[in-house]
C-alpha cells in the first residue's frame, strides 16, 4: 500500500494534521470509495498492478484534487503459504492544487512493509 | 554392526573410495511430491584417522500454492574433512567440518495476486539467479551392512555466511542448507554407500 501523511507548514516548521471528511475514490471507480468522508490524517492507496499509471481522486467538502502516479510492479513471493503480493516503485507522479498544497515523494519503492511514501501539504 | 565395548583401531581397517547416495533428501522429495533432490557423498581415507568428504547435489523443484507455481533448479556442493573419533573395523563414528556452496534459479509462473479493487494481477517472477555459501560442523556414523556395502546418517550444524539477495521472496529454501532466513540450523541425512577398495 502507498502510504500518504497530511501536513501544513505553519511558521517554517512542519506539522502532522488531520482533515475532517475527506472522501477517496480510484479514478475510473467513483463507484467505490476508498475513504468515504473520514477524519484521516494519513490514507493508504492500493496502486493498479494492471497499469502503468493509477489516478485517486480526493475530496474535501465541494473541493476535490487528483493525484497521479507512475509505477513498475513486481511480484513478491510474501511466503509459500500466502502466496504473491504486488511490490511497486513510483517513476513519476502529478496532482492538481485546488486544495492540496504541494507532495513531496519520500520513499519511491512500495513495498509489504510499513513505511512513509509521500507527504501531502494543505 | 558396532560392538558394545568401545575401543578403537582393534579389527583390520579396509581403505577405499566410498560413494554414496542421500537417501532422506531423495525420499522427503518423493514424499512431497515437489520434484527432484538428489545427493551424493564420497569420502576418502587419509591417514588412519581422517577422511576426506565431497557432497554434491541436484534440486529441481515445483511448489505450487495459492495462485502461483515457483520453480527451483539448484546444484549444491560440499567438502571437508572427518576425524574418526571411534571405530572398529570399517565401522566408524566421526566428527568433522564443512564449507558449503549452493548455486539456484527461481522463477514464479502463473503468478495470481488477487485484486477486488483494481482487477486481479497475472503475471511471472523472473528468473534470478542466487549463490549462497556456509560452513557446518557435523557428527557422523557409518557402518557396514556387508561387504562393502555401508549405511550411515550425518547430523550437520550448519551456519550461513552469505545468502544471497533475491529481491522477489521474503525467504526462500536454499538448497543443501535451508531455509535462507535462519542464520543457523540443523541438518540430518541418511545415506547408503558402496566402496571401492584400493
Amino acid at each position: 500500500m502507498l502510504n500518504a501523511d497530511f501536513f501544513t507548514i505553519e511558521d517554517e516548521e512542519e506539522l502532522e494534521v488531520t482533515l475532517e471528511g475527506v472522501s477517496v475514490y480510484g479514478v475510473g471507480r467513483e463507484d467505490s470509495l476508498l475513504y468515504e468522508n473520514a477524519d484521516v490524517g494519513r490514507i493508504s492507496l492500493l496502486l493498479d498492478g494492471n497499469s502503468e499509471e493509477t489516478g485517486f481522486v480526493m475530496q474535501v467538502g465541494d473541493m476535490a484534487d487528483t493525484l497521479t502516479f507512475h509505477h513498475t510492479e513486481t511480484p513478491f513471493l510474501y511466503s509459500y503459504e500466502c502466496g504473491y503480493i504486488l511490490h511497486f516503485e513510483i517513476k513519476d507522479y502529478g496532482y492538481t492544487t485546488n486544495f492540496i498544497d504541494s507532495i513531496d515523494v519520500v520513499r519511491t519503492k512500495i513495498t509489504h512493509r510499513y513505511e512513509k511514501h509521500i507527504k501531502v501539504y494543505f | 554392526m558396532l560392538p558394545v565395548a568401545a575401543f578403537s583401531g582393534e579389527g583390520e581397517k579396509e581403505r577405499g573410495v566410498r560413494i554414496g547416495f542421500d537417501l532422506s533428501s531423495a525420499a522427503l522429495s518423493f514424499m512431497e511430491g515437489e520434484g527432484i533432490d538428489a545427493g551424493f557423498t564420497a569420502d576418502m581415507t587419509w591417514g588412519d584417522d581422517y577422511f576426506i568428504i565431497a557432497d554434491a547435489g541436484y534440486v529441481n523443484h515445483i511448489r505450487t500454492g495459492p495462485g502461483y507455481e515457483l520453480s527451483q533448479d539448484a546444484l549444491y556442493t560440499r567438502a571437508g574433512v572427518d576425524y574418526s573419533i571411534y571405530s572398529f573395523e570399517n565401522d566408524v563414528i566421526a566428527t568433522g567440518f564443512r564449507y558449503g556452496f549452493s548455486t539456484y534459479r527461481h522463477k514464479g509462473k502463473n503468478v495470481l495476486v488477487e485484486d477486488d479493487y483494481w482487477g486481479d494481477y497475472r503475471g511471472i517472477m523472473p528468473a534470478n539467479n542466487l549463490r549462497s555459501h556456509w560452513i557446518e560442523g557435523v557428527f557422523s556414523l557409518k557402518t557396514e551392512l556387508f561387504a562393502d556395502v555401508f549405511i550411515g546418517w550425518t547430523l550437520r550444524g550448519k551456519v550461513l555466511l552469505q545468502r544471497g539477495e533475491e529481491e522477489n521472496m521474503e525467504e526462500w529454501h536454499i538448497p543443501g542448507y535451508g531455509l535462507s532466513g535462519q542464520s543457523s540450523t540443523l541438518g540430518f541425512n541418511f545415506y547408503i554407500f558402496y566402496r571401492i577398495p584400493f
